[in-house]
């Protein structure tokens, strides 16, 4: 295995939350307006992770294609996987590892959304949303 | 001409203000001066129009006559419909031995008045019939309107009508263009030196110059006037020279003058002839060079206003506001970028950051199997299948192949490695888990703390930095702003500068059209000059022509020693006028401030220089301007020999108490031999001078009189009164008797 799995799938985002991507990345009060896809997706499923939220399964078409996701980002991924299974061996299982992050990135992406959606403005700038967003996991696990 | 000209006596009637018959008789300069006294409204400057009007049909104080017509309103009021009125204004004059009854009498049939409905009410509507400001409708009776002169000389016993063009007799007794060197107002003489055309008809016309310019006209036309001769070559030079001239004096070939369709700047009728330019050359030229006088008058008036007002603070508050908008608009790309990183930083290592310890625990794990021997399991492999190869185990043990009859391994050693090896083979895949652990050990776990500094901490602050500097000066601005608009706002200061950057491009434009014309000229003179000579050798070449060439030669000669003879005497005339007004204004004058020269250039623009050698015309106070126009006219009165009579309507109405002191002092010195009548307020002139300068470096102590007892230590004072009630539509004019010296007994 190299750093060009040719195992590594095309990604999931969810049915229900492509829209929400979309609305993340497109409107201008979002953190993640200008960004894509992966970015908001490598953000929710770290968010879920250190949040400790239990993993989604995930329907809906591959719509992210492998190659949008590099060797520093599958890692991430891949130690996100064997975290969660505690087993080096998943890093052998493309499909697998990828599975469990689609999970943690559906699951974390509902509450990244709602976090955004709801912000206030006057209180918290767009900037600004992320880095709390952050701190405040930061804090958590500490 | 030279001979001193005086009015005797003026007589008003039904004219305006005046109902009934007014009649104020004139004291000559050996008598004293002359007031006459009038509320504002009252009628003063009425008494300018009637003799205006009596002598040129004309009246240039028009401002208060807006929407009211030239005959008495309650006389008007008065006459029945289809009833004829009259009014006139007569004035007897006295030049030198011969004396003038000059009348202008208006007579007029009244018709139904009309009137139009506003929304704030009727309005009498007045119409110019016949040249005369009348209620609509009015009938002018041509028969019983007359303008006539009647003459009487030294050795006459009865007055004679003049015979001919009444008007241009008129022009020839008192010429109106020198009307306004007589029939003076305040505030025409503290704007005297706004325009170049005053100082140049009052050189060129008092000292009767003009009649030598027209005869330099004259003889340019015989010099330009050659017929055709049949010559084609001398022929198309003439319509070549021709073309030439009509451009350069802006005429056409029966010798009209020709004028452009703009509108000269700053258009006022009492100061300009004619309200278009002309079309071309000099003429235009001229006029341009007037009006740059006049754009540079403004241009100070501007300033001044924009001094006077808050403007000047506005305008720093503007430089600082614009200094901040440039900072804040420079930060602004600093700011974005940094907002950028910001934004990056977060999503790209945002998700680093919160799966630490996912890392640190990838690690943990990675270094457990290393420690153990397991990693990396290509290592292994490639050991076992060296041992398999080389038949022997690094314990001794022989690992030759021995296989059997079903060919399979019976050699347990070799079998036991060759199983180790398949299961390496297996696990090679987990061999990536320490590429990934070195990488997240670079990336994050060697320092997280650094990284945390480097990628958001650092990032964070230095973006906080340029946001807090950026609201800085956002809030500087605002404050500003609010100073600026507290100060009065940026619409009369933006309106001040759109003026003032309007007649600075005007006067740019100008100065342009100016240096192109003259171009222009002098390309065309010498192309006339080039043609003549061509062409008089073209004429000489045949015995016809010879005279005419000849003619045309001497007319040229001629016409060259009268430009000389006017450039000169103008030259001489315009120096001596320079020198003998500053000498009487320092004469007169105040007497603390010093300058150092006044000058009139030969394009009849007038400078005062102060002590400094700075120019101070457009900085001398109103009485100052006042004094300075009046030694100009005394000057030009006195080196020309023109004697005429002052009549100067409100002349202290601007001139504070201190100034008027100085000019009571100086007043009765002035053009010793000249007639001066006063149109003046109570306040202006029999009213205590209170209002002394505080800070006056002399501690003088001045008296607190009025100006007219100050002038009466020096000269006789003559009084009238205009008695006029608020509300009442007719004055009268009456002989006054101030309080002192009712209180006097006198």
């Amino acid at each position: 295995m190299d750093n060009d799995d040719i195992n590594f799938p095309d990604v999931r985002t969810g049915t229900k939350n492509t829209p929400k991507y979309l609305e993340l990345t497109e409107e201008e009060s979002s953190p993640f307006y200008g960004y894509d896809y992966g970015h908001v997706f490598l953000f929710s499923m770290a968010y879920a992770f250190a949040h400790k939220l239990v993993p989604k399964s995930v329907s809906g078409e591959r719509n992210m294609p492998a190659k949008r996701f590099h060797a520093p980002e599958r890692n991430m991924m891949r130690a996100l996987a064997v975290e969660h299974t505690d087993d080096l061996n998943v890093i052998k299982d493309s499909l697998e590892y990828v599975k469990i992050c689609e999970e943690y990135a559906n699951a974390g992406f509902q509450e990244v959304y709602g976090i955004i959606k709801n912000n206030n403005f006057e209180k918290t700038k767009r900037e600004d949303i992320l880095l709390n967003i952050i701190n405040n996991a930061v804090n958590e696990q500490d | 001409m030279t001979e001193k000209t005086r009015i005797i006596e003026i007589e008003i009637e039904n004219y305006r203000q005046y109902n009934e018959k007014q009649v104020i008789e004139f004291h000559d300069r050996d008598e004293g001066f002359s007031v006459i006294l009038g509320e504002n409204g009252a009628g003063k400057s009425n008494i300018l129009n009637a003799i205006n009007w009596c002598f040129y049909k004309k009246e240039p104080h028009q401002k208060k006559n807006k929407g009211k017509y030239i005959i008495n309103q309650q006389y008007m009021e008065n006459l029945e419909n289809g009833q004829d009125g009259t009014m006139s204004v007569k004035i007897k004059i006295q030049v030198g031995e011969t004396e003038y009854h000059i009348s202008r009498i208006l007579t007029i049939t009244k018709n139904e008045l009309e009137y139009e409905e506003r929304t704030d009410g009727k309005v009498l509507e007045i119409d110019v019939i016949d040249g005369y400001a009348l209620p609509k409708g009015t009938f002018v009776q041509h028969s019983q309107t007359s303008f006539e002169i009647m003459k009487k000389e030294k050795q006459d016993s009865v007055f004679r009508k003049m015979e001919g063009d009444q008007d241009a007799k008129m022009n020839i007794i008192l010429p109106e263009i020198l009307s306004p060197y007589f029939l003076l107002d305040g505030e025409y003489l503290e704007k005297f030196w706004d325009d170049l055309s005053r100082i140049k008809v009052g050189v060129e016309q008092i000292s009767q110059l003009h009649l030598l310019t027209n005869t330099s006209k004259h003889l340019s036309e015989f010099e330009t006037t050659v017929p055709k001769i049949g010559n084609s070559k001398a022929d198309s030079l003439t319509t070549e020279i021709n073309t030439a001239d009509y451009w350069i004096k802006s005429c056409d070939k029966n010798g009209d003058l020709q004028w452009s369709k703009e509108i000269r700047y700053d258009y006022d009728s009492s100061v300009h002839k004619h309200e278009n330019y002309h079309l071309s050359g000099v003429p235009r030229m001229e006029e341009l060079q007037e009006d740059l006088t006049r754009m540079d008058n403004k241009l100070r008036e501007l300033n001044t206003e924009f001094q006077n007002s808050n403007a000047q603070l506005i305008a720093s508050l503007s430089k600082d506001e614009k200094k901040l908008e440039e900072k804040f608009d420079a930060n602004e790309p600093i700011l974005v970028e940094r907002e950028k990183r910001y934004l990056d930083t977060q999503v790209n290592n945002g998700p680093l950051i919160l799966l630490l310890k996912t890392f640190q625990n990838l690690d943990k794990k990675v270094e457990k199997l290393r420690i153990k021997g397991e990693l990396p399991y290509e290592a292994k492999m490639r050991f076992t299948t060296e041992r398999l190869e080389m038949n022997i185990c690094i314990c001794h043990q022989d690992l030759t192949s021995k296989l059997d009859s079903n060919n399979k391994e019976t050699n347990q050693f070799r079998k036991n490695v060759e199983d180790v090896k398949n299961q390496m083979s297996t696990n090679q895949g987990l061999d990536y888990a320490l590429v990934m652990r070195d990488h997240f050990e670079h990336l994050i776990l060697n320092d997280p703390e650094k990284f945390i500094q480097e990628n958001i901490e650092g990032i964070e602050e230095s973006y906080i930095k340029i946001k807090k500097e950026n609201a800085a000066i956002y809030r500087d601005l605002q404050d500003v702003r609010m100073k600026r608009q507290n100060a009065g706002g940026t619409t009369e200061t933006e309106k001040l500068q759109k003026n003032f950057d309007y007649v600075l491009k005007t006067k740019d434009d100008a100065k342009d059209l100016i240096d192109k014309i003259r171009d222009e000229v002098r390309k065309r003179r010498e192309s006339i000059t080039v043609n003549r000579i061509e062409r008089n050798k073209e004429m000489r070449k045949d015995k016809k022509t010879r005279k005419i060439a000849f003619e045309a030669n001497i007319w040229a000669k001629l016409s060259q020693i009268i430009n000389q003879s006017l450039t000169d005497m103008k030259e001489e005339i315009r120096k001596d006028v320079q020198k003998r007004t500053f000498e009487i204004f320092l004469e007169t004058m105040y007497k603390e401030k010093e300058f150092d020269r006044f000058v009139i250039d030969e394009k009849y623009s007038a400078e005062l220089y102060d002590s400094q050698f700075l120019p101070s015309l457009g900085s001398l106070s109103a009485g100052e301007k006042l004094f300075l126009a009046l030694s100009f006219i005394s000057a030009l009165k006195e080196i020309t020999g023109y004697k005429f009579p002052l009549i100067i309507d409100t002349p202290l109405g601007r001139v504070s108490a201190r100034p008027r002191f100085l000019l009571s002092q100086a007043l009765p010195k002035f053009l010793p031999e000249e007639q001066l009548l006063f149109l003046a307020t109570g306040t202006e002139f029999i009213d205590p001078l209170v209002d002394w300068d505080k800070d006056d470096p002399n501690q003088e102590g001045f008296p607190e009189i009025s100006f007219a007892q100050l002038l009466e230590k020096h000269i006789t004072m003559n009084y009238h009164s205009i008695r006029h009630s608020i509300g009442s539509k007719t004055a009268t004019i009456q002989k006054f008797i101030p309080s002192w010296e009712r209180s006097n007994g006198q």
